[in-house]
C-alpha cells in the first residue's frame, strides 16, 4: 500500500515538473529501509518532502551557510558528511541499486537531503571559466 | 515552539578543493595522441562502487579497499560495478589494518598485528588515519583475506551515531573501551565475577556497535588470546564473519605492491631524487596506461601539502587523459593532464565534478612530494 502511495506520489510530482524518484536503501533500527529520493529545486530530497510544507530539509537548503565546523584532526573526512553536524542533522549513508553510496542529512522530522547537494548550494565550489 | 536558527553572519567561502579543480571549459579537445589503442588504457572502466568515507578520517582504508576490489574483480573478470555485499571488501575492517610507524621494522606477517585507528606508537596519543599503501599491502598479501560489506559495513556503525562528537570519536572509543575489557580480564584473569562482567560488557559493546551476533563462548575465546590485536580479530573480524562473507584476494599469488617514489636510503622519510609534479603525472598515466589504477596518499586539501596542517587525504587515481583549448595539431594549442579521482566522498561529489576528471597539476599541487605516495598493483615478473 505505501508503495502504491509512492508511486502515486511519484507521478503527481513528476507532473509538477520535479524529476521521478530513484530508491535507494538506508539502514535505520537494524533494517534496511527503502527510501525514494526526488529532486526538488534542483536537489535530491527523500519524497517526504514533496507532501511536507514545513520540510526542514529544504527549509535549511534554501535559506544561508551554516559555519563549518573544524575538528583537531588533521586528517580529511567526507566535507559534505560533516556539514550535516553543522546543520544540525545527522549524516547516514544511503545506498543505491549497485551499492554506490551516498551522503544525506537525516533531520529529526525524518526530511533528507543530499549531503553534498548541501554543502555546494552553501559553499558553492569556484568554477574557472 | 518555533526553531531558531542561529547563522554566523557572512562567512567567508570554505575554499575546500583546490587540490580537485576542474579545467577551464575550454579545455574540451581530447589529444588522442595521448589516448589510444596503441598506447593502453586511458580510463579503468571496471571500477568498484563509489564508497563514501563519511565525516571519519579513513580515506586509507576506503583507498585500500578499492585498489583491492578493482584487482580482484579484474582477476576474476567480472562486473565491478554490480558485486553483492558478501564480494565488497569492507572498509571499516579495513581500519584496523595500520602497519607500525617504525619503517626498520617488517610488515607484519599475522593479520592480528594491527594498531587500530592509532598512529602513534604511544598509546597515549590518539589520531585516527593510516597509510593506504600499507594497508593494501598488508590486507592483500599478508592477511590476504579480508571481512566483506555482508559482516562489516560502515552505514550500520553510523546508523547508531547520534552525534558529531560520537561519529568522530566512536570508533576509537570503542576500540579503547574493548582494550580496557581486555586488559581487565587479564589481570583479573583468577576473579571469575571480575571476567564474567568483563566479557558480558564486550558482548554488550559489540551487539550495540557492530551489530555483529556473539557467543559467550566466542567472547570466551577472545578473551583468551594472548594479545590485544588477536582478542579483537577474533572478536569482530575475520575471525568472526562466516566463510561466506569474507573476501579473498584473488591476485596474491601473481601481484607485488610497487610504490613511488622511492625514499633515501639514508632517510625513508626523504626522497632518494627530487621528483617533479610531472613526473608524477607521468607514473600515473604509465600505472594507468597498464590497465591499473593507482592510488594516491599526501593530499593535502587545505594549505601547503608540505607541511599539511590542513587536512591529509588520499584517492584513487583511474584515469588520465590530455585535454587542449583546441585541436592538438595546431601549433597554438594548449593541453593539459587531467586525471580521473575515485574519491571517497560518495557518488554525488562523483557526479557533481565531472566524474571525477581534475586538474592533474592542481592536484600535484597540492600534494607533498615524499616517498611511497603512489601505490599500485603489478604483476610479479
Amino acid at each position: 500500500m505505501l508503495k502504491i502511495i509512492l508511486v502515486i506520489s511519484i507521478l503527481v510530482v513528476s507532473s509538477y515538473g520535479h524529476s521521478a524518484g530513484a530508491e535507494f536503501k538506508y539502514y535505520v533500527n537494524g533494517q534496511y529501509k527503502s527510501i525514494v529520493i526526488v529532486k526538488i529545486d534542483g536537489l535530491n530530497f527523500n519524497s517526504s518532502c514533496l507532501k511536507e510544507t514545513s520540510c526542514k530539509a529544504l527549509r535549511i537548503s534554501r535559506g544561508v551557510a551554516f559555519k563549518i565546523h573544524e575538528t583537531n584532526s588533521s586528517l580529511a573526512g567526507n566535507p559534505g558528511a560533516n556539514y550535516c553536524w553543522d546543520v544540525g542533522a545527522k549524516n547516514r549513508i544511503l545506498k543505491d541499486s549497485k551499492n554506490n553510496e551516498y551522503d544525506f542529512c537525516v533531520f529529526d522530522d525524518g526530511s533528507m537531503i543530499d549531503a553534498w547537494n548541501l554543502y555546494a548550494k552553501h559553499y558553492p565550489p569556484k568554477r574557472i571559466e | 515552539m518555533r526553531l531558531i536558527y542561529l547563522f554566523i553572519g557572512l562567512l567567508p567561502s570554505f575554499a575546500l578543493g583546490s587540490a580537485f579543480t576542474q579545467l577551464p571549459k575550454a579545455f574540451s579537445v581530447p589529444d588522442k595522441r595521448e589516448c589510444s589503442e596503441r598506447l593502453g588504457v586511458c580510463e579503468i572502466r571496471n571500477m568498484p562502487r563509489v564508497a563514501s568515507q563519511d565525516g571519519l578520517g579513513i580515506c586509507y582504508a576506503c583507498v585500500a579497499a578499492t585498489m583491492m576490489q578493482t584487482e580482484n574483480c579484474r582477476k576474476l573478470n567480472i562486473d565491478c560495478s554490480n558485486l553483492e555485499k558478501s564480494q565488497l571488501i569492507s572498509q571499516l575492517d579495513l581500519t584496523r589494518i595500520v602497519a607500525p610507524q617504525d619503517p626498520g621494522r617488517q610488515a607484519p606477517m599475522a593479520r592480528s598485528a594491527y594498531k587500530g585507528l592509532k598512529t602513534s606508537p604511544d598509546d597515549n596519543v590518539k589520531e585516527s588515519g593510516g597509510d593506504p599503501h600499507s594497508t593494501a599491502l598488508i590486507a592483500s598479501l599478508v592477511t590476504k583475506k579480508v571481512a566483506s560489506e555482508a559482516c562489516v559495513s560502515l552505514d550500520v556503525i553510523l546508523s547508531k551515531m547520534y552525534d558529531r562528537k560520537e561519529t568522530i570519536e566512536a570508533q576509537e572509543a570503542m576500540w579503547d573501551r574493548m582494550k580496557s575489557y581486555y586488559d581487565d580480564y587479564r589481570k583479573n584473569k583468577e576473579c571469575i565475577a571480575c571476567t564474567n562482567k568483563a566479557y558480558a560488557t564486550a558482548i554488550e559493546e559489540i551487539d550495540k556497535n557492530l551489530d555483529l551476533k556473539v557467543s559467550k563462548e566466542e567472547v570466551l575465546r577472545a578473551f583468551g588470546q594472548d594479545t590485544y590485536e588477536k582478542f579483537l580479530d577474533e572478536l569482530t573480524g575475520a575471525n568472526k564473519c562466516s566463510a561466506a562473507n569474507m573476501v579473498a584476494f584473488e591476485s596474491v599469488k601473481t601481484v607485488k605492491y610497487e610504490q613511488f617514489p622511492d625514499a633515501s636510503e639514508n632517510n625513508p622519510k626523504k626522497l632518494k631524487n627530487p621528483v617533479t609534479d610531472e613526473e608524477f603525472i607521468k607514473k600515473m598515466r604509465d600505472i594507468v596506461r597498464s590497465g591499473r589504477p593507482a592510488a594516491l596518499s599526501g593530499v593535502c586539501l587545505v594549505g601547503d601539502p608540505e607541511n599539511c596542517k590542513g587536512k591529509n587525504h588520499a584517492v584513487v587515481i583511474a584515469g588520465h587523459r590530455k585535454v587542449c583549448d583546441r585541436e592538438p595539431s595546431d601549433p597554438k594549442a594548449v593541453c593539459k593532464d587531467s586525471v580521473k579521482v575515485v574519491n571517497c566522498w560518495g557518488q554525488t561529489w562523483q557526479n557533481d565534478n565531472n566524474d571525477g576528471w581534475v586538474d592533474a597539476a592542481a592536484l600535484m599541487k597540492q600534494t607533498a612530494k615524499k616517498p611511497n605516495i603512489l601505490g599500485w598493483f603489478e604483476d610479479k615478473k
